[in-house]
């Protein structure tokens, strides 16, 4: 994880450029790199009480998820790069609209579902085993 | 046109705008295939899969594989044969396998690529066409024996099945109680039952299967590392000229009654009750069945990841058609006067909005598996990437689970979103909903056990231009929810 970490990283110093997307990409990766800790943190605290390990299993699809939104985010502006690129340099008439398409995709996602994540942050910080010492006839 | 709508320019876009493929293939690695061979190939194999591929998707959902009990005998459908080696003939099943094993070489991003085509097409079909990429990891993992019998199976078209799974044995592989007890000879017999093997049986689409199947031997320890991986053919198969002999014991006891996916025939697979016993030859002769089987568990985990990638994609293609077309309503800005013109729902804010998230989801999986295919060629992953293979392959082992994991269930989601809230958002009365959800209009489930998309869609509750002496709006319509 930590070399895609970087090359997520990599991405967001890249300038000019795709700032607003460049700035929700940073949040998105901080709130990733938080909900990583946070997880680690309930899995090393198992060391003391077991029970914690389920804090672990509790946040695991929303991470996995929000990861999957992450790399999406990453490399949806990596596409729209590469396509303002070459609408820059002048493209066909058919090629034109799959590049304005690629940018459009990149920004709409950066905008709307990054921010997301935070959301996502705050729920896995929030995680305790209530849920797990509920009585089963609750369900 | 059929169900399948294929993203060439799309493909085309990651694989040579934005990873590198031109400089990966100029190495020489991948012998001479080149970039404009490439386009080719990735022009020829959308077409079949457009054209006779998908040809047989409504029918062998409608008419699924019916099994006998007592021949063991799952029978399939004409028209999936004919799709299944329309695919086999033009030989894409051998692509990106190594030489070595009879396969055409190519970068892992160009074979995903290709096989997109076919798992949007019919995934059901790819699924029996998996017996090239498993006889590739019996070969690298395989006795020189084996080694032989992976370059049969690829030059003679073998069916294989991957067989992990036990009644109490699924997410808990090494629960698994199937049993392999050695021989004088060296073989072994393989006794126990096994679960939800896809393409247990496949008509008469193969001269023979292999299953690869985890057992334990006696006197193994528990859990997966007591776990070993065997072959058992269903035909005992001359060692030389692969022809077959007589049949093994391993049967289909049982085929699953489906709600999706129904043209793959899902099986129990029971190994030594029938009076015949179920030969099987330790891969490698080595006990490390479960590492073994990982190689196979990977290419299913990129596999199911790509198949729900390319479903979502051709359910936004097709939503996406279907919005330009389809005329309702009036725009949003005038939707008070009812003189305003009707436009077609392209012009409505909330298909806008579902489009969207469609394609920035089908565009970034897309991204994401051709990604992790980099980190799968050494090569590749050096050019494009500028990692190492150890890096490379770490890298790949941890997408992998995004791939499958994150593809399946976003790709699921959006194919099925919910209409919204429109006590909050309001929609033209009637709006139909095969565009904002194109689950309706594709019917692609996309695991092999879920729910129908559900009979009771809601349309509007509220939609605006309704006046006093207007009839309420309907909760379901039978037209639209077949």
């Amino acid at each position: 994880m930590n070399h895609l970490v970087e090359q997520i990283q990599k991405s967001i110093d890249e300038g000019p450029g795709f700032e607003r997307e460049r700035e929700l990409l940073a949040t998105a990766l901080a709130d990733i790199q938080s909900m990583s800790a946070t997880l680690t943190g309930y899995m090393f605290s198992s060391q003391e009480d077991p029970k914690n390990i389920y804090k672990v299993g509790l946040g695991s699809v929303p991470f996995l998820l929000a990861f999957g939104d992450l790399m999406i985010g990453w490399l949806l502006l990596k596409h729209a790069r590469v396509a303002a690129a070459a609408l820059e340099s002048g493209a066909s008439d058919i090629d034109k609209p799959f590049y304005e398409g690629k940018v459009a995709a990149a920004d709409f996602f950066a905008r709307n579902m990054l921010p997301k994540l935070s959301g996502v942050r705050t729920q896995i910080e929030g995680i305790d085993n209530d849920v797990m010492e509920l009585d089963e006839a609750a369900f | 046109m059929g169900h399948y709508k294929s993203n060439v320019r799309d493909l085309e876009f990651n694989l040579f705008e934005v990873l590198k493929t031109n400089e990966v293939l100029e190495t020489g690695v991948f012998g001479d295939l080149d970039g404009d061979t490439v386009r080719i190939m990735l022009d020829e194999a959308s077409r079949l899969a457009e054209g006779p591929v998908a040809a047989s998707w409504a029918e062998t959902d409608r008419k699924p594989p019916t099994f006998d009990p007592d021949t063991h005998v799952v029978t399939l459908p004409e028209s999936l044969k004919d799709s299944v080696n329309a695919w086999t003939e033009a030989e894409w099943t051998k692509l990106g396998l190594g030489e070595e094993v009879g396969g055409i070489p190519a970068p892992s991003t160009v074979s995903w690529a290709i096989n997109e085509f076919m798992v949007g097409a019919l995934p059901a079909g790819f699924f029996y066409l998996a017996g090239p990429a498993f006889a590739h990891l019996l070969y690298e993992n395989g006795n020189e024996e084996q080694k032989h019998w992976a370059k049969m199976a690829v030059d003679r078209n073998w069916g294989a099945t991957m067989v992990l799974t036990e009644p109490d044995a699924g997410s808990d592989v090494g629960a698994g109680r199937t049993k392999a007890i050695e021989q004088p000879d060296g073989s072994w017999h393989i006794e126990g039952d096994k679960r939800f093997i896809t393409s247990g049986d496949s008509d008469d689409l193969f001269e023979n299967i292999l299953h690869y199947v985890l057992a334990r031997p006696e006197g193994a320890g528990p859990g997966t590392k007591g776990l070993s991986l065997f072959i058992v053919p269903k035909f005992h198969f001359d060692s030389e000229t692969g022809e077959s002999g007589e049949r093994n014991g391993a049967f289909v006891t049982n085929l699953e009654h489906k709600m999706g996916l129904r043209a793959s025939a899902t099986c129990d697979l029971t190994f030594g009750a029938h009076g015949v016993p179920a030969k099987g030859w330790l891969v490698g002769d080595v006990h490390e069945g479960i590492r073994q089987m990982f190689d196979v568990i990977e290419f299913a985990r990129m596999m199911v990841g790509t198949k729900a990638i390319a479903t979502l994609s051709t359910g936004y293609l097709n939503a996406l058609e279907y919005a330009k077309e389809r005329v309702q309503g009036a725009d949003l800005t005038q939707v008070m006067d009812k003189t305003a013109p009707r436009v077609t729902i392209m012009h409505h804010p909330d298909v806008r909005r579902s489009l969207m998230t469609q394609k920035s989801y089908a565009e970034g999986l897309r991204a994401l598996y051709l990604f992790t295919a980099v980190h799968q060629d050494k090569t590749a992953a050096d050019v494009v990437e500028g990692v190492d293979q150890q890096l490379a392959m770490r890298i790949n082992d941890f997408l992998l689970p995004i791939v499958k994991g994150v593809g399946s269930e976003r790709s699921y989601e959006i194919l099925t979103e919910s209409p919204p809230d429109l006590r909050r958002i309001r929609l033209p009365r009637g709006l139909s909903d095969r565009a904002v959800h194109p689950g309706r209009e594709d019917r692609q489930p996309l695991r092999r056990h879920d729910r129908d998309p559900g009979p009771g869609l809601l349309l509007q509750e509220d939609h605006p231009g309704r006046v006093d002496g207007d009839e309420p709006p309907r909760r379901t319509d039978p037209e639209v929810h077949r």
